[in-house]
């Protein structure tokens, strides 16, 4: 009796274990894809998202969250290390060179991006050799004045927004915005002064204040304070540019002939990522001449793949910039001087 | 004098009904701008709300806090009011009484802040929670008041009757005290709600993820779009609070605080 | 009655809701002042910077001015409203108690409708004829004075009106027959006899002022900013803990200061 007993015993552990081995080896769902966390913007994410992340997920099986904010939420994140921690995050170039300083960022190791050598080398060669193996520049945000073409004859220079018929119709960007600060270093060149000497900027905008209808901080308060007919001159990035040009009013964008600033937006791969490998990955994928160029015709980021040619009239054609007098604002240089600018300009010009 | 106090009272009723009016008249508008006046006539506005998660998830959350926040804050002034009602004497009656009306000092947009660092932050409690929280502290002298009222005008004698034919204290409170100030506790539950409903500042930094209430929503969407939609939600706001005020009205009497 | 104690002691009831408020009031305000490095010198930093300064007294002077308006409005209808039949009187109790049910938000996208370039009252004003331009109403400081006292003309109202009531017309009749024009029966009898309903409305004018946030921001915008919008920047943008506090506690002070001050002024006059 006991010896069949131990018999059926044995017999049930064999068959329990044969079915847990062919389950774990056959039946088991395939492991849920890797997921890789991306701070960014947010802005066109509905593009990015067609465009880049889609074919991105489905080619390298991962799944990919976007954490969205303002530059200075996702920076300040970042550096508390608030959860969820991206593995990847896009910033302007003089907050990249920040999260660099304060050791966020891994150092790349660029021969690994393949398409890095696409990217235009004359902007390759202007960033400073500390920030260049921090942060992978994937477009280019140059500053343009927008104006309502139908109320204004045209403009040229960055001082027509001193012109009088703007009176009463300006608006500027906040010191705290990525274009606030370019549009005090431009004031700055255009009345005699430089990026390090910033004093004739001041004074120029402290002329002006009483003209200056409010600043925008947000991505799309251009849009709606023009749509609104509440100001209708403006400095504006890139980004900017396609909206501004589909409103219900007629608005152009100029390059000022004082010269074209812009800084570079640079994706780069944050200290603790466990997923570095994908992140190389997506980086060279986004620099690639194909998503580069498919992102430029929906609106959403200009090429800096110098593969990529566009018609000479397209808002995303940068070659203008290359002609006209592009100056790179150096993001070390603007790094630095950020806080005590900030502190002025909140007394002397947003007072 | 009468045309004076006429001219008066008109920009008065201009001034307090304008900004309410405006929305509800541009929210039929297929302008797609806020521009007055209004042309055309569609209702897709209202549609948009529900196009936008962030909307319906918004008032699910509002709606979620202003209970329990008008819940709770009704049940932490029963006690307190009934103490002060049993000790007339009571030496630090005043003190209580001032003190249920602290939060009304303290700037909701203060009191945001302090619970962003504290109770967010510091004590790592959930944002649904930290904002239950908050929004408890600044309804609670609205609940104070109306439920300390409530008590105060039954007078002890009925207490003293049921005790003194043998009921336990507590079992007079659940059997006498409250069924008679059961209008004072709707009529306290609905202020409390209509208050923590429409307050924006305490969410204000305390907001994350799933958990944002509505008007931090509605402020989210007017940073990136002035579309009529928020004047479709204000419409809907607007019935939201005149179907609760009336059903106040039904079950308690409007007058009672419009003191 | 005598006081029977009873398995619990009645006067310990009170105790969970005061634990509540002593946590999360006021040890939240203890912990963040001890929580920021170096406070006393942050402080003194943060209101020290010229900025601060021009944000605080624009902060009073929008206060003092939403007070001028409310005042101005107030006392004439009030003291119609009080002399007038009670439909009247419910009528405006309403009128005015309708727009607490409404959220500060829609009340600003209103004035937005009504000030905006496109909105009412350019929109009115070129059909007149009267502008060749549309004027720029919005972020500015009127617009947001304008919406201010929108939100905030209710707290007026209601204590001056109850101040109103407690008013004998007897009183005014008498002044009057012994021929006491106007003017002084206002200054002599009204002022201050409804003074302490006043007060009471100045003090929720002023405190609420400094701490509105939607409507400012709304209507100001940044060239416009009062210490709530001041806080909010420190929290949200600017991302400095240390003067965020100070300014919460500028904030804070300010408000304990006018509840004080004219809580005991009032107690004064009254006395006069």
């Amino acid at each position: 009796m006991q010896k069949k007993l131990l018999a059926a015993v044995i017999v049930a552990i064999v068959i329990v274990g044969a079915g847990y081995w062919y389950y774990q080896t056959y039946l088991l769902p395939p492991p849920p894809p890797r997921t890789i966390y991306v701070s960014h913007w947010g802005f066109g994410w509905d593009q990015i998202k067609k465009i880049v992340i889609e074919p991105f997920e489905s080619k390298y099986n991962v799944k990919i969250v976007l954490i969205s904010g303002t530059t200075s939420e996702r920076f300040t994140k970042l550096t508390t290390k608030a959860e969820p921690v991206p593995d990847v995050i896009f910033l302007p170039d003089y907050y990249t060179y920040q999260a660099q300083q304060k050791g966020l960022l891994i150092k790349l190791d660029l021969s690994k991006i393949s398409n890095y050598e696409k990217v235009y080398k004359v902007l390759r060669d202007q960033i400073p050799k500390s920030l260049a193996e921090y942060g992978v520049p994937f477009t280019i945000q140059d500053l343009a004045l927008a104006y309502r073409t139908d109320r204004h004859s045209k403009i040229s220079s960055w001082k027509d927004m001193w012109r009088d018929d703007f009176k009463g119709k300006v608006l500027m960007p906040t010191i705290t915005a990525t274009s606030g600060p370019m549009a005090l270093v431009m004031t700055s060149l255009a009345y005699g002064g430089s990026i390090e000497d910033v004093e004739p900027g001041f004074k120029a905008l402290e002329a002006l204040k009483k003209d200056i209808v409010t600043f925008y901080s947000r991505s799309s308060d251009p849009q709606t304070l023009f749509e609104r007919g509440e100001v209708e001159i403006a400095p504006v990035l890139r980004y900017n540019w396609a909206p501004l040009k589909n409103l219900s009013v007629p608005v152009d964008i100029v390059y000022p002939v004082e010269g074209s600033l812009y800084v570079l937006n640079m994706i780069s791969v944050v200290n603790g990522s466990k997923n570095i490998d994908l992140a190389y990955k997506l980086i060279d994928f986004w620099l690639s001449t194909e998503i580069q160029k498919n992102l430029a015709l929906a609106g959403v980021d200009a090429p800096i793949n110098s593969e990529v040619s566009l018609p000479s009239d397209h808002p995303f054609n940068i070659s203008p910039v290359f002609n006209n007098k592009p100056l790179y604002l150096n993001p070390e240089v603007l790094a630095k001087n950020l806080k005590s600018w900030v502190d002025a300009w909140k007394s002397r010009v947003e007072g | 004098m009468k045309a004076l106090f006429f001219l008066v009272a008109s920009v008065t009723v201009c001034l307090l009904l304008g900004p309410i009016i405006m929305p509800l008249s541009i929210s039929f508008s297929s302008v797609e701008t806020i521009s007055f006046p209004p042309k055309g006539f569609t209702l897709r506005w209202f549609y948009n709300i529900f196009e936008y998660e962030t909307f319906v998830n918004g008032f699910v959350s509002s709606s979620i806090i202003a209970l329990t926040a008008s819940f709770l804050s009704i049940i932490l002034s029963l006690p307190p009011s009934y103490t002060l009602y049993r000790y007339k004497g009571f030496k630090i009656k005043g003190f209580i009484e001032n003190f249920f009306m602290l939060p009304m000092l303290i700037p909701e947009i203060v009191l945001s802040y302090l619970l962003l660092i504290f109770v967010y932050h510091t004590l790592k409690i959930t944002s649904l929670f930290s904002l239950i929280i908050g929004h408890t502290l600044i309804v609670l002298p609205y609940a104070m008041r109306v439920i300390y009222a409530s008590i105060s005008n039954l007078g002890v004698d009925i207490e003293d009757a049921a005790v003194s034919l043998g009921q336990s204290r507590v079992a007079a409170f659940f059997d006498i005290i409250l069924p008679n100030i059961k209008q004072g506790f709707v009529g306290g539950f609905l202020t409390c709600f209509m208050v923590s409903f429409n307050a924006v500042s305490i969410s204000l930094f305390l907001s994350f993820g799933e958990s944002i209430p509505l008007p931090v929503a509605m402020l989210n969407y007017l940073q990136i779009r002035y579309d009529p939609t928020i004047a479709a939600i204000s419409t809907l706001l607007v019935a939201f609070s005149a179907i609760l005020s009336i059903s106040v009205e039904r079950i308690v009497g409007l007058v009672s605080w419009v003191r | 009655m005598e006081v029977k104690s009873g398995r619990v002691k009645v006067y310990l009831l009170p105790l969970p809701s005061l634990i509540f408020i002593l946590v999360f009031l006021l040890l939240s305000l203890l912990y963040v002042i001890f929580y920021t490095p170096n406070f006393l010198q942050t402080f003194i930093e943060t209101i020290a910077k010229e900025d601060f300064f021009y944000v605080f007294l624009r902060t009073i002077r929008v206060g003092l001015i939403v007070v001028f308006g409310a005042t101005l409005l107030a006392y004439p209808l009030t003291y119609y409203v009080n002399s007038s039949s009670s439909s009247v009187k419910t009528f405006f109790k309403i009128i005015v108690f309708l727009p607490l049910m409404v959220n500060p938000i829609v009340r600003s996208y209103g004035w937005i409708i009504i000030l905006g370039r496109e909105g009412l009252i350019n929109t009115l004003l070129s059909y007149l004829n009267l502008t060749v331009e549309p004027l720029r109403l919005l972020y500015t400081e009127f617009a947001m004075e304008l919406g201010l006292l929108e939100l905030f003309f209710p707290f007026m109202f209601i204590p001056l009106l109850s101040s109103m009531e407690n008013l004998s017309n007897e009183v005014i009749m008498a002044a009057k027959s012994l021929g006491a024009s106007g003017l002084r029966v206002f200054f002599n009898i009204i002022f201050p006899l409804t003074l302490k309903g006043y007060l009471t409305g100045l003090t929720v004018i002023l405190a609420g002022c400094a701490s509105a946030y939607v409507t400012p921001t709304l209507l100001g915008g940044f060239r416009n900013r009062t210490l709530s919008m001041l806080l909010y920047e420190y929290i949200e943008i600017r991302f400095d803990w240390g003067a965020a506090t100070a300014t919460a506690l500028v904030i804070l002070f300010t408000v304990i200061a006018v509840n004080l001050f004219f809580t005991k002024l009032g107690d004064y006059l009254v006395k006069r």
